[in-house]
């Protein structure tokens, strides 16, 4: 079976701790955040973000300036690292523009367009400026629209929005649609960008922290919002060429609350239980996890009670929210990727930001990076809604 | 070329509150009477659940409980895609403009329900089903991009699949040439089996350069061309005619889905 998984061939990754996903590999290394208190926009909020440089410097082409606004910006930022375009740009030679899939995940797309474009609202006749494109720019599918028309490829695709599980769920569907015979291969990934929206919206549900976000700390008071761009290239390959693979997906809704986990875990322990049944991997076969562990006090706890459920003996756990923030629609693939650099190099990362590890949350906790052997990962992303994906990536057995 | 079975609707828009009169217009055994789309109250959700559902989610909510309620499945056993052109603009309205406010005053209550999931969490809420759901959006292809993603999820993941499509008009800061101008949502339940409740059988295939069907009853064609969940409604057209017979979806690009329709 394994050797009929979708394989990542590819990947690039852009956040606070820099662009192109080797920075993120050595900060998970050297314990360095990329947390800052908040200086983003016209924000007067007492948190910690974490902010992406250079993106107000980057230019969209001249026949896609329709697509302009912060989140595109930011994917065109991310996909020109790593050497990334051209691996597309290979993948298009192989299989055909219009063999190649694209699957990726946001929450709030380029919603900051629309942000500012009220701040500029006739105060009359209450018009928006002339400027402000909410097709190209807002709307769920922009990103998608702007990153086929940017790399030429035309293949089946689709932007999936389900908060904070956005970019994990894109595995799972780009992996069907490949399956399906839709197509031969498939971009995959996730943008979701710094606004006021999620920056208020979330200090309204007062789930903000006042620090810098604090994974499974017996004081952790909330998340750090966190912008990220993160792509991958799945195709169908033979295994054994060192490659890593997408070995199971589970999604699972919490059917319990629109903003609150539950509190038992339950939809999350079912995305895990899934993703384990697919990989045909029982617990013990996992090295690793990397938890969606934003730092609310309900979440890890929820999370927490989930894992128990699963896993009789825990693995190597941790959160790295505290390196990048909580990027929302992009977690899913920027943990994605962090799994597969901790495949690649054998490396586990620790939590930063966290002292006092919850005496009533499982303990073992991974506080400090360390080198071990890492064949198989599992990675959480659950989000608003009650939406659930756990994913397990490893190397594909023969 | 993929395949799955149809086993139930369930449809909303103004003057068609169900798929019975959607059909009998369909099919010219009614007139078409535009009338505005009556406040659907879901009783399966808890009292102040139902209070805080926006039109988007109730619309969307309406249509799915009319099509499982037509269907011979357990509403917690069956996986969702719910499918959006436009999204939920009153809620960024909402937002966007209570942040040029002192203080920005973000209510918490549009703020969760501003993620594009809500119906799709209130659906799950309301019918205590933990089946994956996937909510997700493709444009003027939102419609076909839906069928796909729910049918890729048949064949590969083997559990049932409700599709809805749901649309509603901006508020009108936000309208433009692409916004929805009329409220639609429709909800299909699909399976990987025939079975005895099957209504026909559904072929996919993306073809490229291939022309988007219009509807035989131009009576609702203006609510066709109305949202990109409306795109549906060629496909619905050919089950109220219940003849074999195929259709073309509008997909990406230049791309069409071409439907072939297979009554059971």
């Amino acid at each position: 079976m394994s050797n009929n998984k979708p394989v990542l061939t590819d990947f690039t990754l852009t956040n606070a701790l820099g662009h192109g996903a080797t920075a993120t590999l050595s900060a998970l290394r050297e314990q360095r955040s990329g947390l800052r208190p908040c200086d983003f926009d016209t924000a007067e909020l007492d948190t910690w973000i974490g902010r992406v440089d250079g993106i107000e410097e980057v230019t969209l082409p001249a026949t896609l300036q329709r697509f302009d606004c912060r989140n595109n910006r930011l994917a065109l930022l991310a996909l020109e690292q790593d050497a990334f375009t051209a691996a597309i740009g290979k993948c298009r030679q192989r299989y055909g523009a219009g063999r190649i899939g694209v699957f990726l995940g946001t929450s709030t797309s380029g919603i900051q367009a629309t942000e500012l474009a009220y701040r500029c609202r006739d105060p009359d006749s209450g018009r928006l400026p002339d400027w402000f494109d909410l097709q190209y720019t807002h709307l769920i599918y922009s990103g998608v629209d702007f990153v086929r028309e940017l790399l030429d490829i035309h293949g089946p695709s689709l932007a999936i929005s389900t908060a904070c599980s956005s970019s994990a769920k894109v595995f799972a569907a780009a992996s069907r649609h490949m399956q399906a015979g839709l197509c031969d291969a498939a971009l995959v990934g996730g943008v979701d960008s710094l606004c006021l929206t999620t920056l208020y919206g979330f200090n309204a549900l007062q789930l903000v922290s006042d620090r810098p976000c604090r994974p499974w700390d017996r004081e952790r008071n909330g998340i750090s919002i966190g912008e990220a761009a993160g792509f991958a290239l799945l195709e169908r390959e033979p295994a054994g060429r060192g490659n890593i693979a997408l070995l199971g997906y589970g999604e699972s809704s919490d059917a319990h609350h629109l903003a609150t986990p539950h509190p038992q875990g339950t939809g999350a322990g079912l995305a895990m239980q899934h993703a384990l049944q697919m990989a045909g991997l029982a617990g013990r076969d996992i090295d690793y996890i990397n938890l969606h562990g934003t730092a609310t006090p309900s979440n890890d706890a929820s999370e927490n009670a989930a894992l128990r459920r699963v896993f009789e003996h825990l693995p190597a756990f941790s959160s790295t929210k505290g390196w990048t923030g909580h990027t929302l629609g992009a977690a899913g693939i920027t943990e994605a990727i962090i799994a597969c650099q901790a495949i690649k190099h054998d490396f586990v990362p620790g939590t930063l930001n966290t002292t006092h590890p919850d005496s009533a949350l499982s303990e073992g906790l991974l506080m400090q990076g360390r080198n071990q052997e890492v064949s198989t990962v599992l990675s959480n992303s659950f989000g608003f809604g009650g939406s659930n994906c756990s994913l397990i990536f490893g190397e594909p057995r023969l | 070329m993929i395949r799955a079975y149809l086993q139930s609707v369930g449809v909303v828009a103004p003057g068609l509150s169900d798929w019975p009169t959607c059909r009998d217009i369909l099919i010219g055994r009614q007139d078409y009477q535009p009338a505005p789309i009556p406040r659907f109250n879901p009783e399966t959700l808890p009292a102040n659940e139902r209070r805080r559902i926006t039109p988007t989610t109730r619309i969307a909510m309406q249509a799915a409980t009319e099509a499982m309620r037509g269907s011979a499945l357990a509403a917690d056993s069956v996986a969702t895609v719910f499918a959006t052109g436009n999204g939920d603009l009153d809620i960024s309205d909402r937002i966007c403009h209570a942040l040029t406010l002192p203080d920005r005053p973000v209510s918490p209550i549009d703020f969760h329900n501003s993620v594009h999931n809500a119906p799709a969490g209130y659906w799950s809420i309301g019918n205590h089903c933990r089946q994956p759901s996937t909510s997700l959006s493709a444009g003027d292809a939102s419609f076909a991009a839906g069928l796909l993603e729910g049918i890729t999820q048949v064949l590969s993941d083997r559990h049932p699949v409700m599709l809805v499509a749901y649309d509603q008009p901006p508020p009108q800061a936000l309208a433009n040439a692409h916004t929805s101008v009329l409220p639609f949502a429709a909800a299909l339940i699909l399976t990987r089996q025939q079975g005895e409740n099957s209504l026909a059988r559904l072929t996919l295939v993306p073809a490229e350069q291939v022309a988007s069907s219009c509807l035989q009853c131009t009576a609702l064609e203006a609510i066709h061309l109305g949202s990109p969940a409306a795109r549906a409604l060629p496909l619905l057209e050919l089950l109220a005619r219940r003849v074999t017979a195929q259709c073309v979806l509008p997909y990406l690009d230049t791309q069409g889905l071409v439907v072939e329709y297979t009554p059971c």
